[in-house]
């Protein structure tokens, strides 16, 4: 089974999104803050990461940094509700960027993109009919 | 400034304005020994009658002796010569003295008030500039705290719509389609405010490419198609053969072709067409987008690229929007060093024209070809 590493600090998002992905299929480990992210990261050992960018405390960008630092090859997958974010996310070295537009599915896609682009086998339900 | 000899400059005839004269004759400080002119004037107001009196006996052909200038001296009292002559002369010349040095004072006393104005304007412009931005920063941080529960809200009714949550009936359906229009609508305001935000305070970023605008215009139309179906309005795009190629930055030119169709579609009377034209000119692309609404009057027509300016702006008017679409296209197409402008007649519809610049033309000095073809010709015959 996949697991996911899903960081958001808004705790509605979090299940909106733990939803979306676990009805396609995946693992959820949730992280509710940057700090909880990287602790859940060491222990779970996730095979691929979600993460905010605007969070307190710690933004998903520094997570994203840490995490590389640690592990260079996890698939990354930035998630925001501000789209000039875009710009810039292949110079963090995130895989991919999903607006929050209202369309949660549009992440599920995205994690299924980054998986096939990662050779990562993608759970049936997943896959697009 | 005080007043010496050594800064005392010409400032104009010293009869040039009679009335200073007569001022400064009324002034103290013209008869006051510390002041320079007096006593200058008094020194030689002693030598020159004597000066005057050896001219005197010279022209008259009088040996120049002791016993001769006794002579001259019986004819006028010995204090009207050494002391009347130069207190006039001290008076005269104190009193033009006195005159520019009261002139130096206004002026510099003028100019001090100016430099003070001035110091102040700049405070306040630095002040409101700061204002500015922070009121800028203000509205990305709360558009974007806006949009995140908005967000929230959107994908749960798409998820109830999508029936991922349970089975809904048709009734419901309605209710959360309408939801979803209207939440879709606030995020669309929400945008444009976050979008103008970015870009008024300066951290918008601009990824430049070389793109094809007719791959942009297909993007455009795509996104505005769902307005247009609802409206019954057909969108009428020629474009011209091969590849309309332009570097800029792909997204934000988009957003520019959409907000241009936005409008026109706004301002369109139902079932009508805007036409979307893209032609060649001189080095550039004329991207020319054109209603046929009920125009804009001219005196609106220059003030609707400042902010938050709509052509109606009572309460009353019939179009939605925050009034940023024109300011937004405006600050893309100035940072693509283009052009914008509208042009309209009322009753007769409105164009909305943008020039940019093809790909692969020089950005500097490039807004006008005819400085181009001065400095080819001066190369010419510098060869």
């Amino acid at each position: 089974m996949l697991t996911i590493l899903l960081t958001e600090d808004d705790a509605d998002q979090r299940a909106l999104y733990g939803d979306v992905l676990r009805e396609a299929g995946y693992d959820i480990v949730e992280a509710s803050s940057g700090r909880d992210a990287l602790a859940k990261f060491k222990a779970q050992k996730p095979d691929l990461i979600v993460l905010d960018i605007q969070m307190p405390e710690m933004d998903g960008i520094e997570v994203l940094t840490e995490i590389l630092k640690k592990d260079r090859q996890i698939p990354l997958i930035l998630h925001s509700a501000y789209p000039a974010y875009k710009a810039n996310f292949l110079t963090w070295g995130a895989d991919a960027f999903v607006v929050k537009s209202g369309a949660p599915s549009e992440l599920a896609d995205a994690v299924r993109r980054v998986c096939e682009e990662h050779g990562i086998p993608v759970p049936t339900a997943a896959k697009k009919p | 400034m005080s007043y010496t000899p050594a800064n005392r400059a010409y400032r104009g005839h010293f009869l040039a304005d009679s009335k200073e004269f007569l001022r400064a004759l009324g002034d103290p400080y013209t008869y006051w020994p510390g002041n320079p002119d007096f006593v200058f004037g008094f020194l030689w107001g002693i030598p020159i009658p004597v000066v005057t009196m050896t001219v005197h006996l010279y022209a008259a052909n009088i040996a120049i002796s002791p016993a001769a200038y006794t002579n001259l001296l019986q004819t006028y009292p010995l204090y009207f010569i050494f002391v009347l002559h130069p207190l006039l002369f001290a008076i005269i010349f104190g009193a033009l003295g006195t005159k520019i040095c009261r002139r130096d004072e206004r002026i510099s006393e003028l100019l001090s008030v100016e430099e003070q104005r001035n110091r102040e304007l700049c405070e306040a412009n630095a002040r409101l500039t700061e204002v500015d931005r922070l009121k800028s920063e203000f509205l990305a941080n709360v558009t974007h705290e806006l949009k995140s529960p908005l967000v929230t809200a959107l994908g749960y009714t798409d998820r109830i719509l999508g029936k991922h949550l349970g089975e809904i009936n048709d009734k419901q359906i309605k209710g959360l389609e309408v939801s979803k229009r209207n939440l879709q609508r606030l995020r669309g305001l929400i945008d444009e405010i976050l979008d103008f935000s970015r870009l008024e305070a300066g951290v918008a970023r601009f990824d430049m490419t070389t793109v094809d605008l007719k791959g942009i215009v297909a993007i455009a139309l795509e996104n505005i198609a769902l307005k247009a179906r609802e409206r019954k309005l057909s969108i009428t795009p020629h474009l011209p053969p091969g590849v309309a190629a332009v570097d800029g930055d792909a997204h934000k030119l988009c957003q520019v072709i959409t907000n241009l169709l936005d409008n026109a579609l706004k301002f369109s009377p139902d079932g009508a067409e805007v036409r979307l034209e893209i032609s060649p000119a001189d080095k550039q692309w004329h991207i020319s987008v054109v209603d046929q609404g009920k125009g804009i009057p001219p005196h609106v027509l220059c003030t609707l690229f400042e902010r938050f300016r709509q052509a109606d702006g009572s309460l009353s008017r019939p179009h939605n929007g925050v009034g940023l679409g024109l300011v937004i296209v405006k600050k893309i197409v100035q940072a693509h060093h283009g052009k914008v402008w509208l042009e309209s007649a009322e009753g007769k519809g409105t164009t909305a024209h943008v020039l940019l610049l093809a790909a692969g033309t020089d950005a500097t000095g490039e807004g006008n070809s005819s400085e181009l073809k001065e400095v080819a010709h001066a190369d010419h015959f510098t060869d």
